[in-house]
C-alpha cells in the first residue's frame, strides 16, 4: 500500500495547466467628406482701403470661404495659407498682397460661429456626435488686408491657395 | 529486503520518476500572434478565418500529452471610450494542428472544450483562431479590442 502510493506522486505531479491571452483588435474606419462650398474673396478694394472678412458675420461685400465637413468622429483641421496673394497674370515679381487668415467652425454655412475664431491653422478639434453617426460641420475662412498694403500696389487681382487637411481623430 | 531498505529504494525511484517528468517540459502555452480584424466599415461584419494566417490568432502548446483545451472567448470588442462591438465564433473559428505546423490539422468550435491528444515525439501543437466581427451601421469609429484567453489543462497520459 505504500509503494502504491508512492508511485502514484510522479503522476499527481504532472497534473498542470497554463495559459495564455492575445488580443483581439478592428479598427473602425471614419466617415469623413470635406466639400469647397466657396472661395475666400475680399471683393474690389480701393487703393489705401483695408479689407476684412470676419468669420461668423456675413459680409457686407465680398464673400467668406465656407467648408462643408461631413464626420462621424472628432476631426482635426489643419491649413497651410499664404502669407501674401499674387497678382494674377504677372511675372511673378511684383509685390504679393499681404494677408491674414482667420477660421471659425460652424454648424451652417453662413451665420454665428460655434466657438471663437482662430488662426487656420490653429484651430481646436471638432468634436463629432460621438455616436457614430454623421455631423455637419462647415469651417468659415475670413481674413484681413491692412489699408496700408493696398497702397501703391499694382492694380489688378490677387490670388492664392488655401490647402486645407482634415482628419478623423480616433 | 528489509523494509528500510524498499522504502528507501522506492524514495529513490519517485525522485526519479519525477525528475524524469520534468524533464519532458512544462506544460506552457505561448501566444504567437493576435487575432487582428483591421479596418471594418460600418454594418458589415469581417470573418477572420483559422487558415487566414495574416490575421489570425496564434498560440502554441509546448508539451505532449492529453490536454483539455478552452478559451475564453469575448462576446464584444471594445473601445477605449467603452463602445461595444460583437464578436463571435462558430464551429470551424479554431484549427488544432499537431506537432510544430506541419502534422494533422483538426478544425474545431473554440467554444466547446476540446480534449487533444499530442503524442512524442513532435509533442505540442498550434493552435489558430478565427472569429466574426458584427460592426453595426452606426458603430462609431475607433480601434476596439477584447482579451482571448486558452487554457489548457494536462489531462493526464
Amino acid at each position: 500500500m505504500l509503494a502504491l502510493g508512492l508511485m502514484v506522486a510522479p503522476v499527481a505531479a504532472q497534473a498542470q495547466s497554463a495559459s495564455a491571452s492575445v488580443n483581439a483588435t478592428a479598427t473602425i474606419l471614419a466617415f469623413l467628406d470635406v466639400q469647397n462650398v466657396s472661395d475666400v474673396d475680399f471683393g474690389t478694394i480701393a487703393a489705401g482701403s483695408a479689407a476684412t472678412l470676419t468669420p461668423g458675420t456675413p459680409p457686407a461685400t465680398g464673400t467668406l470661404g465656407v467648408l462643408l465637413v461631413n464626420h462621424n468622429s472628432d476631426v482635426n483641421v489643419s491649413a497651410v495659407v499664404p502669407a501674401g496673394l499674387t497678382l494674377f497674370g504677372g511675372s511673378g515679381t511684383e509685390p504679393a498682397l499681404p494677408v491674414t487668415f482667420s477660421c471659425g467652425y460652424s454648424a451652417a454655412a453662413a451665420g454665428a460661429l460655434d466657438g471663437a475664431s482662430a488662426a487656420c491653422n490653429s484651430l481646436p478639434n471638432r468634436t463629432g456626435n460621438a455616436d457614430g453617426t454623421t455631423r455637419t460641420s462647415y469651417v468659415q475662412v475670413g481674413g484681413s488686408i491692412g489699408s496700408a498694403d493696398t497702397t501703391d500696389r499694382i492694380p489688378g487681382t490677387y490670388t492664392g491657395s488655401l490647402v486645407f487637411t482634415v482628419v478623423a481623430v480616433y | 529486503m528489509s523494509a528500510h531498505r524498499l522504502l528507501r529504494g522506492l524514495a529513490v525511484w519517485c525522485a526519479l520518476g519525477l525528475f524524469g517528468g520534468s524533464a519532458s517540459g512544462q506544460l506552457a502555452v505561448i501566444p504567437v500572434q493576435g487575432l487582428t480584424f483591421g479596418s471594418l466599415t460600418p454594418g458589415v461584419a469581417l470573418t477572420v478565418t483559422a487558415t487566414d494566417a495574416a490575421r489570425r490568432a496564434e498560440l502554441t502548446i509546448s508539451q505532449s500529452g492529453t490536454f483539455v483545451l478552452t478559451f475564453s472567448l469575448p462576446t464584444n470588442l471594445v473601445s477605449v471610450d467603452g463602445r461595444t462591438m460583437p464578436i463571435s465564433f462558430g464551429a470551424t473559428s479554431a484549427r488544432a494542428v499537431w506537432g510544430s505546423g506541419r502534422g494533422p490539422v483538426r478544425d474545431f468550435d473554440p467554444r466547446i472544450p476540446l480534449a487533444l491528444s499530442l503524442p512524442k515525439p513532435a509533442g505540442g501543437a498550434r493552435v489558430y483562431l478565427g472569429g466574426t466581427a458584427s460592426p453595426s451601421l452606426t458603430q462609431a469609429p475607433g480601434n476596439y479590442t477584447a482579451t482571448i484567453q486558452m487554457i489548457v489543462v494536462n489531462a493526464g497520459t
